[in-house]
């Protein structure tokens, strides 16, 4: 379950061109302690597997539908 | 929403749960801990947030706290990642790739 969750992400960044990913990098990496941070809780996440990837995945979508958040 | 339709895919959200999403509550396509785990989002994305002691009675049912420390970790990642992609005005790369993404929606207070 875990490993599933861990490569989700990765399959979906390999077969998609990087025309707009630099932004949110070239953003956070001006605040270096920001970007470890972010990096540190994302990856906390990802390999967090008590709950179902599946159902994360539909909470998470269902906040960026909220938000408005087309990224 | 454009990368999470696509990891969502990738984790076994089907085609019609992302058509579904907005329809959640009344739709046959989710499992019940599916659609408590979206009301838990649709409440934390509110102002205030408020959490109604009916849901949080049936997520203590159905998850246990390790479970819910992750899943109310997950959702408040996700309302960081959406507010602050807002401020630059982030925009979708295609992760979806021409498949269906999970479009829009206005808040529960603008709906009436």
């Amino acid at each position: 379950m875990r490993v599933r969750n861990l490569l989700a992400p990765l399959k979906v960044f390999a077969r998609t061109r990087y025309e707009r990913v630099p932004d949110l990098v070239r953003l956070l990496i001006q605040r270096p302690a920001i970007l470890a941070a972010v990096g540190s809780y994302e990856s906390a996440l990802l390999v967090s597997g008590r709950v179902e990837g599946r159902i994360k995945a539909l909470a998470e979508l269902k906040t960026s539908s909220l938000v408005g958040c087309p990224f | 929403m454009d990368i999470g339709s696509a990891v969502g895919r990738e984790l076994g959200v089907t085609e019609e749960q992302l058509r579904e999403l907005p329809r959640y509550r009344e739709s046959a396509a989710f499992s019940e801990e599916e659609r408590l785990a979206i009301w838990l989002a649709e409440e934390m994305a509110e102002t205030p947030v408020e959490i109604p002691p009916e849901l949080s009675m049936k997520l203590r049912r159905h998850f246990d706290e390790a479970q819910l420390v992750e899943l109310a970790a997950a959702i408040a990642w996700e309302n960081y990642r959406a507010r602050f992609n807002r401020v630059f005005g982030v925009r979708p790369v295609g992760f979806s790739g021409g498949d269906f993404c999970v479009l829009p929606e206005r808040p529960a207070g603008d709906r009436e």
